[in-house]
């Protein structure tokens, strides 16, 4: 990389609440310090100039319409180096919790009997997939800064990996890891269902380790025992409706995509 | 007197053996004492469990400790290899590294199980034998070891690995027996210099002997998990391809919790990072697992444990075969911290007890 030749970053959104970028804003002075660094061309929620010349895109957002097609596929193309930002773009989030409902369901339970206007020519613009993905659905993602919010020190990490030309190195083992290490009192052991078990960590167990339950934001481990877990909280006498609840939240695009579920349907009443 | 003389010498002196017995109260008295001087961390109660944290008094140490139900969340590794460690300051423009000079003073850690006790010297021969890690020695050096002996909670099993009795490795050693006495054996002049001012130091009588009897008898009767350790790198070797190892894969979620609260885990990853200039940073080094889905992945993406049943299984391969094999003993010191926490149920004891008799029907 050339000297005194900034970086150009550019930031993008798709279906999400925009938090994740709020997080890279919120870091202030530090963000401030990385300017030194790196020249943002694109970023809707602090600038208002846009350019197509980047090297590294940061994207926030699930892919829930056709006209994210080709947006995201023009973004995949000009940058060098892709990052999904956060949980909606990393694995889904809450976007995809319509996953598991027929979309005309999803429709009627959002905009009642308006649920009809989505008929109309008007609407077109606004039409919308059955199944909200993550980005990797759709493009290849180089990294994944995960999380619902992101931790900014992560984003931060991974930024100056990628400037000195090094590989990021973003946690794989599970919430239980961090939060065993710090000593944590299990919140199993309180009856409770908590999801680090199962669900990727590098948040430094921030939930458990505040008395709250992991709901797993970052999405699962890879290849997740998932039936070993229906059977921990089953023995423990937990409530298999609530823990798929707590699933749910968080992964169901994973969930859905590989028809995952702690109660079958002969179980259902 | 040349060096090795000296180093005999030395190592005379060091191996003291008094016995006495003293009541509770000077017990108290003696902590009291000793935390105004040293800090002192001591098993006590958080919640339902039990951890280390730094104590003034004898009344802030955990009952359930002292009485054998239950053990700390953390082993006591935890204070000479922490979870979370700054190791060198780096500056990429010359090339150059310091080292992260940390302050030490001495410290006690009180009432450490003598299967803990057998746990830290295992560690020793990982950070200080063939390569010395000045980060845990340092500290290990600054260490005051008071072990202490209790009923086995109901997840020990260090009769079985052998690791419930220790004559080496603390300075002090108590045993709370019956008539509020406690025994004390003073091992080294660290701990000779720690009783010095203390009054209420008794030489053992008759029925002292006797409680010391009973207290052994108890302890041997309770107990409840009890596993033919015996020759177990060569019935590893023979059950490598068992089916056991099929089912424990199936059983475990690779939550990495066992080998976090293992005495004798000591796996780590190195991480660097820059700081904003981009030129200096910094390296760290953080508990690791080798259950992590990416523990064993190499430069060219391949992985050569990606299967949980491979995890697992090395896990203990490595516990008890490997580390018999390089250093003469298990690794294993049969805390049962693991079978404590393992959600998944998964516990070390039975899958040995499981591994022989599968191979005795067979």
């Amino acid at each position: 990389m050339p000297e005194n030749k900034k970086v150009k970053v550019a930031f993008f959104d798709f279906a999400s609440c925009e938090g994740c970028q709020l997080q890279v804003l919120n870091l202030e002075n530090e963000f401030l310090n990385l300017l030194e660094h790196i020249e943002i061309v694109n970023f809707r929620e602090a600038i208002s100039e846009k350019s197509d010349d980047y090297l590294i895109a940061f994207v926030e957002g699930s892919i829930t319409k056709p006209s994210d097609i080709p947006r995201i596929k023009k973004i995949r193309e000009n940058a060098k180096i892709l990052v999904a930002l956060g949980a909606c773009a990393t694995h889904g989030c809450v976007n995809s919790m319509k996953n598991m409902f027929k979309i005309n369901d999803v429709k009627k339970a959002t905009y009642g009997d308006d649920d009809k206007l989505f008929d109309s020519e008007e609407a077109k613009p606004f039409e919308t997939f059955e199944q909200a993905m993550p980005l990797d659905a759709v493009v290849k993602v180089d990294y994944y800064i995960r999380g619902c919010p992101i931790n900014n020190k992560e984003f931060l990490m991974v930024v100056k990996a990628l400037l000195k030309g090094k590989m990021p190195e973003i946690t794989d083992s599970a919430v239980c890891l961090e939060c065993q290490a710090k000593g944590n009192i299990c919140l199993y052991d309180k009856g409770e269902i908590c999801l680090g078990l199962i669900s990727r960590g590098g948040c430094d167990a921030w939930c458990p380790s505040n008395g709250f339950v992991c709901e797993g934001c970052r999405g699962f481990i890879d290849k997740p025992n998932i039936e070993r877990m229906k059977e921990i909280i089953i023995e423990k006498g937990l409530s298999l409706e609530y823990a798929e609840k707590r699933l749910q939240l968080f992964n169901s695009w994973e969930l859905t995509k590989n028809k995952i579920t702690l109660i079958d349907d002969k179980e259902k009443k | 007197m040349n060096k090795n003389k000296v180093k005999e010498k030395n190592k005379k002196i060091k191996n003291i053996n008094l016995e006495y017995i003293m009541s509770v109260n000077v017990l108290k008295n003696f902590i009291e004492v000793l935390s105004t001087k040293y800090k002192t961390y001591a098993p006590v109660n958080k919640e339902k469990r039990v951890v280390w944290a730094q104590i003034k008094n004898f009344n802030e140490i955990s009952r359930d400790y002292i009485d054998g139900i239950q053990t700390t969340i953390l082993p006591p590794k935890y204070f000479f290899f922490p979870p979370n460690e700054k190791l060198l300051f780096l500056n990429s423009n010359n090339v150059d590294y310091k080292k992260n000079e940390q302050i030490h003073e001495p410290f006690i850690l009180f009432g450490v199980h003598p299967c803990d006790i057998h746990g830290l010297l295992l560690m020793d021969k990982i950070f200080l034998e063939n390569y010395v890690d000045d980060f845990y020695k340092e500290k290990r050096d600054n260490a005051i070891i008071i072990g202490m002996d209790t009923m086995p909670n109901e997840w020990n099993f260090s009769k079985s690995a052998g690791t419930d009795i220790i004559d080496s490795g603390f300075d002090i050693f108590l045993i709370p027996l019956k008539e509020n006495k406690f025994y004390i054996k003073i091992a080294t002049k660290k701990g000779l210099s720690l009783i010095k001012n203390i009054n209420g130091l008794f030489p053992l009588n008759k029925n002292d002997k006797k409680l010391l009897t009973e207290f052994y008898t108890e302890k041997n009767k309770r107990y409840k998990r009890n596993v033919d350790m015996h020759d177990l790198p060569k019935l590893l070797d023979r059950t490598y391809e068992s089916k056991i190892w099929d089912e424990i894969g199936k059983q475990c979620v690779a939550c990495t919790r066992c080998s976090i609260v293992c005495p004798t885990c000591y796996c780590f990853n190195i991480k660097e990072d820059y700081y904003l200039n981009l030129i200096e940073g910094e390296r760290v080094r953080t508990w690791d697992s080798c259950l992590r889905q990416n523990f064993a992945l190499v430069a060219g993406g391949h992985n050569f444990r990606s299967s949980l049943k491979a995890r697992i299984r090395h896990r203990y391969y490595h516990k008890e075969r490997i580390f018999s094999y390089i250093y003469g003993k298990s690794a294993c010191v049969g805390c049962g911290r693991c079978s404590r926490d393992c959600k998944a149920n998964i516990k070390p004891d039975e899958v040995f007890n499981k591994l022989r008799q599968l191979e005795i029907k067979s």
